[in-house]
């Protein structure tokens, strides 16, 4: 109760919940201002400065109605007359196709179902009616909102926000390795840091040598260098130097190619899965990894996007194989990682003549790590009736997707310039106490 | 010597054949010219010649050192501060031709992709800091590129920095900076990237106004306020660019409509023209503002030294403040000083590595994509710093990308990047190959017995030893 009530924005829409008397019998939402006012992260103990933040973003658009289903909400099944999942209590259907109950008014997906032990041990938590004030539905203009850290598309700052996180914290050590994208170009996100790389794959991290060029002269040179800088006093560069050669060392004993995850892991044979197992072993490789980001594609689902099987639900599995194989790999090292799972927008909230959902607004906002008292959703539920919509008919934002991430990166990723991290975000008023 | 059209076709026909050749040896002479003995005899003078060309240049080369001995260090100064396109080597000439981006106006460029825009930019850049004879402005052209940075990827920027890089930042590389910052305050480039298009009467942008105190001129202690920033961004209402039908689109325009006449203060001054002459006069206050010159005087002095004493920054201030501005009397100041040479080494940013490398070599190189991919690996494509303070100096900002640097060196000696080609034999000779490789790059026998002792090592590896030298510790630094 930290947000003060009078003045609430969005006191309207609270009204509307506590008329329906949802808000008495949800534990997602008890009477605070914001949605995130419960959102607890565990402090960071001082002399660590922050976890390693994994930053996923699902492009395209994921539908979060579809993900995190309100079964609570009848209109949720008036709109979705061939995609809406069978709530879970729903007898007529097989267990398989039900979704998973998360609260008497939230479900996850079946196909999500991998994720469900990590909410029930408090690893996971839900943000839902999450996203941007970026109205124009277009992909690119609000995946660039949210990469650059700001409401809008149109506002004039360009760098990314986790650019700008890295910029405004002491650098730790001089790892080459600090924040680490995998894919082919750097994200929008990172923008603005000389300390991210940008690697299709961990082994794409060594020194280049000619091809003719035995293993013993390739030693050789690797040595040579390493005293070159060695007998160069101690300053920064030479440091770094000797760091990258560590690096390259360290990695070439790992051999991110034989990787082996620790608990039985496993994880899909995917490029997120694939991602996922390389930065679990980054982490364990202790290189000083700050800050990693990958993306899954694919979730731009206008026609075809299925109910429990087909396209969409494919790609639920994937996420959550992936995201449940990376947790368990961790295991006790989750405690210092938080991972955040983001999407440009949510979609339409009534499906279309072609099986599909066009683009909308709000979406679903994932956090998971040790840090992060998990096991709730978090919403300030705007509600699925007509006058509850924003035009043409989507699920309305109450939670600024930028609230979440600064409370990461104030409390998990113990950075306190929230001003220059994301500038222009209204002063925190829901974390006081 | 003037070429005219047919013959540059010729030259251009052979010189393209020649590269596909793998460069034939009597053509390719033309550009690699084989380290000359330099007329500077001895040590004391080498090793200060040397170091006060890898201040002032991208790269201290012997045929620099030569053209040094020859003309002492303060005609060559003055030449260096007076440059000329017609003074470039007519090869050099030849290869600055053929730029689409510098030959069509921004509203044309328009029909190329803007991938296309930036490949040619940065070809242009990298080609003119190997091989212009006119070092001096190509460092001072880097230095106000981040001075008065614009990011590519917003808005249409990339379209309008061509004109930006050589109308406005080349042009006025090393003229007064009161006419370099009006010119910038003109750019469309400008214009877009700080939001100053949209700046309007009754909804001002403050983008601009910020950053014009903050960045380019006072500095961010300069001595200004919160409420200069509104006010000046009061004054500059209106100044955006041509965007209507059948008008000259893509240049400035002053739109009366939407400039905010009544009267501003700015810095304790009242600015009451109520025209275009607002913004002017800002300009002017601004350029020639103490602050102003304090500011870009300690920028300069890190760029070329790395450090900047109180005391001569403010010698620096009285020559910029008596003499109304002017870049080349700063410069000259600074350059002749005994403080340059007895400052601690610059570390090279990426950019500054990879071309002090290419001149090392004597590289032949067509700066095209495979280059700038390296670069961008280093981490300093140009154009593409989002941030309106520019790509930033120091070893801190760049330590962490080590092995993009020393995989370019390896790759580079290996002639592994495609259109660029260095002949390491030519320059090693057989007698004594890596003392004479250590000799071409550094200009002077380094004192590190670890470099020496490369001999040794990889034996009879030229590429790989030549690999190592621009990777070692000491050829980050200038």
């Amino acid at each position: 109760m930290l947000r003060g009530e009078p003045n609430d924005d969005y006191s309207p829409v609270r009204r509307q919940i506590v008329l329906t008397g949802v808000s008495a019998v949800l534990g997602w939402f008890l009477g605070g201002g914001s949605a995130l006012a419960q959102i607890a992260f565990k402090p960071v103990p001082a002399e660590r400065r922050g976890d390693v933040l994994v930053c996923l973003f699902l492009r395209g658009g994921a539908d979060g109605l579809n993900m995190v289903i309100p079964y609570g909400e009848d209109a949720y099944y008036r709109n979705r007359p061939s995609l809406a999942i069978p709530a879970p209590n729903d007898r007529r259907r097989s267990a398989g196709e039900r979704a998973i109950a998360l609260n008497d008014f939230f479900a996850l997906h079946p196909a999500l179902k991998p994720l469900y032990p990590l909410f029930a041990e408090g690893k996971l938590t839900i943000v839902h009616a999450c996203g941007s004030a970026e109205r124009s539905r277009s992909h690119f203009e609000a995946m660039s909102a949210m990469e650059r850290g700001v409401a809008e598309a149109k506002a004039g700052v360009v760098s990314g926000w986790i650019a700008r996180h890295l910029l405004s914290v002491p650098r730790k050590g001089s790892s080459p390795l600090r924040a680490v994208a995998f894919g082919n170009v750097l994200p929008e996100s990172l923008r603005g840091s000389t300390d991210a790389v940008v690697l299709q794959t961990l082994s794409d991290f060594r020194l280049a040598m000619p091809k003719t060029m035995g293993i013993t002269q390739a030693e050789e040179l690797q040595h040579t260098l390493r005293e070159l800088y060695a007998g160069q006093g101690r300053d920064e560069v030479a440091q770094a130097a000797q760091d990258t050669l560590q690096v390259l060392e360290t990695l070439r004993r790992v051999d991110p190619t034989r990787y082996r995850p620790a608990n039985g892991a496993v994880y899909p044979d995917s490029d997120l899965g694939r991602g996922l197992k390389q930065v679990a072993a980054l982490i364990k490789a202790q290189v000083g990894l700050e800050v990693a980001c990958l993306d899954k594609g694919g979730w731009d689902t206008h026609v075809a996007q299925g109910s429990t099987t087909g396209w969409m639900p494919a790609n639920l599995s994937d996420l959550a194989q992936s995201l449940s194989a990376f947790a368990r790999d961790m295991g006790e090292g989750m405690k210092h990682v938080t991972l955040v799972a983001m999407t440009e927008f949510g979609r339409r909230v009534r499906e279309n003549s072609g099986l599909g959902t066009d683009h909308g607004r709000a979406g679903v906002m994932w956090l998971m790590g040790g840090g992060i008292l998990g096991g709730k959703v978090h919403a300030r539920w705007p509600g699925l009736e007509p006058h509850q919509l924003e035009e043409p008919g989507d699920l309305r934002v109450t939670t600024d997707y930028r609230e979440v991430l600064a409370e990461v990166v104030r409390k998990r990723l113990g950075n306190p310039n929230i001003a220059q991290v994301f500038p222009g975000l209204p002063h925190p008023r829901t974390t006081r106490g | 010597m003037k070429l005219s059209r047919r013959e540059c076709l010729q030259l251009a026909l052979a010189m393209g054949t020649g590269m596909l050749c793998g460069c034939q040896t009597p053509l390719r002479r033309a550009f690699v010219p084989r380290p000359p003995l330099h007329a500077l005899s001895s040590m004391r003078d080498l090793s200060t010649a040397s170091r006060w060309l890898n201040r002032v240049t991208f790269g201290v080369t012997p045929t620099e050192l030569d053209r040094l001995a020859e003309l002492g260090q303060i005609a060559y100064l003055e030449q260096q501060l007076h440059p000329n396109d017609a003074g470039e080597e007519w090869t050099v000439r030849l290869r600055l031709r053929g730029f689409d981006v510098f030959h069509a106006p921004p509203t044309e460029l328009a029909d190329l992709p803007y991938p296309e825009v930036l490949r040619q930019l940065q070809q242009h850049a990298i080609l003119r800091a190997v091989y212009s004879k006119w070092q001096l402005q190509e460092r001072m052209v880097d230095f106000w590129r981040d001075h008065f940075n614009v990011y590519a990827l917003k808005a249409d920027c990339a379209y309008f920095l061509p004109q930006f890089e050589q109308e406005v930042l080349r042009k006025h590389a090393l003229g007064r900076f009161p006419d370099l910052l009006k010119a910038t305050a003109h750019s469309p480039a400008m214009l877009y990237y700080l939001d100053n298009h949209v700046n309007r009467r009754g909804v001002p942008n403050e983008n601009y106004a910020r950053e014009l105190m903050e960045l380019h001129t006072l500095g961010v202690h300069g001595g200004y306020t919160q409420k200069d920033v509104q006010e000046v961004a009061r004054c500059f209402t209106g100044w955006t660019v041509e965007e209507r039908f059948l008008r000259p689109r893509g240049r400035f325009r002053f739109d009366p409509a939407q400039h905010d006449p009544l009267p501003k203060r700015v810095l304790g001054q009242t600015v009451s023209a109520g025209d275009k002459r607002d913004g002017e006069q800002v300009l002017e206050l601004l350029a020639l503002h103490p602050s102003t010159a304090r500011h870009l005087c300690r920028k300069l002095c890190l760029y070329f030294m790395a450090r900047a004493p109180e005391e001569t920054v403010e010698e620096l201030s009285q020559v910029y403040l008596n003499t109304g501005g002017d870049i080349g009397a700063v410069l000259r100041e600074l350059l002749l000083s005994e403080q340059l040479l007895q400052s601690p080494p610059v570390f090279k940013r990426p950019f500054d590595y990879m071309i002090s490398a290419l001149r090392a070599l004597y590289a032949l190189t067509d700066g095209n994509r495979p280059l700038q991919e390296h670069l961008k690996r280093m981490g300093q494509p140009l154009y593409q710093w989002p941030l309106p303070d520019g790509y930033p100096h120091g070893e801190e900002a760049w330590k962490g990308t080590m092995l993009a640097r020393w995989n370019f060196a390896m790759a580079l000696c290996a002639n592994q990047i495609q259109g660029t080609w260095v002949d390491l034999q030519a320059l090693a000779g057989t007698d004594t190959p890596t003392e004479t490789l250590l000799q071409t790059v550094f200009c002077l026998p380094p004192d590190s017995p670890s470099l020496r002792s490369l001999r040794e090592r990889l034996s009879g590896m030229l590429a790989q030893q030549a690999g190592l030298i621009l990777a070692s510790p000491q050829f980050q630094w200038r």
